[in-house]
């Protein structure tokens, strides 16, 4: 019981902070289950990041694995509300504060504002994210063609996945 | 996309408008996740499904980083703006700083740019 309440108290104190996107947040719940709190491997953590990516639905299922890892279905589903709730709540507010603005170039200062810092913190955590995978240069090598391709062409993320899990599984990386 | 069926939600039945968005859309693909992980605990041993997520991660975090450039090419538009964007990867990165940090630390610099944009767009 302390676990599931010590789980959702720090998934929850995450999504606080959680400015642009679970992605962003995701290096630091690698350092938090993985360094501090011992809550599983490194490996498992990249294992269930790309499970989570590979099905469909919302970026956050990474962490809904980490709470089914500890607590079974219980955890799975605190671990999900956890990730979420403040982070709704305060995209609720926002959006009624932007939405709320008449003068439509402070609007437009704001957007381009978050746009900026989104795309910063992205780039950041797609860095961080590699470098705590610990990934061997195959894998490296992988990920960057994987940038470049979506760059020049409009291929469909799934094949792009399958083609990973191919290339993966006969032992590239 | 949860944040923003929450929102939708809410406009239509307040909190419990906000809650069933939120389980109606977060349910089956947890359902399927999970599912996807219990076979994980079954065959995770086999060196071709080892080999595959890593495959799968590699490429995972590949089209995390493709968003990002994606959108940062609109940057482009008006180049001081990469300023605020170098600073975000500095301050997270090398600094090592806290998401918190970097927020409080950048916010500053990208409104002054952002608000330069708005007047030269």
């Amino acid at each position: 019981m302390t676990l599931l309440l010590s789980l959702f108290i720090k998934l929850s104190l995450f999504s606080f902070v959680a400015f642009g996107g679970i992605i962003a947040v995701l290096p630091s719940l690698f350092d938090l289950a993985v360094n501090q709190e011992h809550w599983i491997s490194a490996q498992t953590f990249v294992d269930y990041f790309a499970i989570a990516q590979a099905a469909p639905g919302p970026n956050f299922m990474a962490i809904t694995l980490i709470g089914w890892n500890l607590y079974g279905p219980l955890g799975a589903i605190v671990a999900s509300i956890a990730i979420c709730w403040p982070s709704s709540i305060m995209v609720f507010y926002l959006e009624r504060y932007i939405t709320g603005i008449q003068d439509p170039e402070r609007k437009q200062t704001i957007q381009y504002a978050a746009a900026a810092l989104a795309v910063g913190l992205v780039l950041t955590s797609s860095w961080k994210l590699t470098m705590s995978f610990n990934s061997h240069w195959t894998a490296i090598l992988l990920t960057i063609a994987v940038i470049v391709l979506t760059q020049f062409s409009k291929i469909h993320p799934l094949l792009l996945i399958a083609l990973g899990a191919l290339i993966g599984g006969a032992g590239f990386i | 996309m949860i944040n923003l069926g929450v929102c939708v939600g809410s406009r239509f039945c307040g909190a419990r408008g906000a809650l069933a968005a939120f389980t109606g859309l977060t349910l089956g693909p947890i359902c399927i996740v999970i599912l996807l992980a219990i076979l994980y605990d079954h065959f995770s041993y086999i060196e071709y499904v080892k080999g595959a997520l890593k495959g799968i991660a590699a490429v995972g975090v590949g089209l995390i980083a493709s968003t990002g450039f994606k959108m940062l090419k609109d940057e482009f538009r008006y180049p001081p703006m990469l300023i605020v964007i170098a600073l975000t990867i500095l301050a997270g990165t090398y600094f090592n700083l806290g998401l918190g940090w970097v927020v409080l630390i950048v916010a500053p610099a990208a409104l002054y740019f952002a608000r330069k944009k708005t007047k030269k767009l």
